[in-house]
């Protein structure tokens, strides 16, 4: 499995074209998409989206439902950690631990009905990596290591001086 | 560059049922309610008489809201609702939660008598394990140079740092750099490296 070159993207708005609106979130933090490109087009979520969006409409139905619940949660969250007050435990719990060079990094998801979106809390911020459908109640071998490459991705730069601002788009 | 719909996570290529979007943010505005009422979850179940997991229904979104429940919730939060118009020429009313919150700004406006910053030192082995807790502070300033540990320490005199009231100005012992950190600006551009 090759390493992915990691850029983040600004989550600032959805319903584009015809129903966007803008995601005013609070000073304290920022949301972001993980990329393995420079190209928008290539932003995990929208992959992800597309991938399951031929085989049901029921799920392309919930992503629409899952990403404005969450948009509108988070312009009521003074800090990252206040999404927890918004969602109920079954609705939004840590679900792994990456592990890579030492470094046990909880990763959380959210559930709608079927979707699954995973996302870390990257310092202050929030990160949001991989949208999956749940097939089975149990987090595949397979798509442990998709979490556990993303995020090591999403890490790839150090938080600490937090580098990683360096690649945002 | 292609049709930039595509790159929508809503975008109209896809059969949009705006309702749907519609439902989530009124549940939400119900948690919202809940969480301003101080109630848990548990407490509006039993008061209302409903299961937990019809009120967990509700809140998620997963349940087709009814003006029924809608009351039933509201009312037992001590609230009445109406439904409200608004567009780009009528701007959206305040919810409760939105007032407390901006009442509550004006009356903590804080009085400046002392720095309205807060610092400490920290390795970069802290720093990252703060990080790592969800513990971290609104600003790092990171420092590359070798420095020698002594500066550092007479970094923490109080007057090598002044203030105003919303920005920070530190200075650097034996050496022209200095530090200016604007409190109105906590973004990006903040970060910056000595």
């Amino acid at each position: 499995m090759t390493n992915i070159d990691p850029y983040f993207y600004i989550f600032d708005g959805i319903g584009y074209p015809k129903h966007y609106k803008k995601i005013e979130l609070p000073a304290g933090f920022s949301v972001y998409l993980l990329c393995d490109t420079q190209d928008k087009r290539r932003i995990f979520v929208h992959t992800d989206r597309t991938e399951f969006n031929l085989s049901s409409a029921r799920d392309d139905q919930d992503v629409l439902r899952l990403f404005s619940a969450l948009s509108k949660r988070l312009t009521e969250c003074e800090k990252a950690n206040d999404l927890f007050d918004y969602y109920d435990s079954s609705e939004l719990h840590e679900a792994h631990r990456a592990k890579f060079e030492g470094n046990d990094v909880p990763v959380y998801r959210i559930r709608k009905a079927n979707l699954r979106l995973y996302l870390v809390f990257l310092g202050s911020d929030i990160v949001l990596f991989r949208l999956a459908t749940k097939r089975q109640d149990k987090i595949s071998n397979s798509e442990k290591k998709t979490l556990d490459q993303r995020v090591k991705a999403i890490y790839a730069y150090p938080i600490g001086n937090r580098d990683f601002l360096r690649r945002v788009l | 560059m292609s049709n930039a719909s595509e790159l929508s996570m809503f975008g109209d290529i896809y059969d949009v049922d705006m309702s749907a979007m519609q439902m989530e943010s009124i549940a939400s505005d119900l948690v919202f309610l809940l969480k301003h009422s101080g109630l848990s979850r548990s407490e509006l179940a039993s008061r209302l008489g409903w299961n937990k997991s019809r009120v967990t229904r509700i809140l998620s979104g997963d349940e087709n809201l009814t003006i029924k429940t809608i009351t039933s919730v509201a009312e037992c939060l001590g609230y009445g609702f109406d439904v409200i118009f608004y567009n780009e020429n009528y701007e959206q009313p305040k919810q409760p939660w939105h007032i407390d919150r901006i009442n509550k700004s004006v009356s903590a406006e804080p009085v400046h008598t002392k720095s309205p910053f807060e610092f400490k030192f920290q390795s970069s082995k802290d720093v990252f394990n703060d990080l790592m807790k969800g513990d971290d502070a609104d600003a790092y300033i990171s420092i590359s140079k070798v420095f020698d540990i002594k500066k550092i320490e007479s970094l923490q005199n109080p007057k090598n740092i002044s203030h105003t009231k919303d920005t920070f100005f530190w200075e650097f012992p034996g050496s022209k750099d200095s530090f200016i950190l604007d409190s109105e600006k906590k973004d990006k551009e903040q970060w910056m490296t000595i």
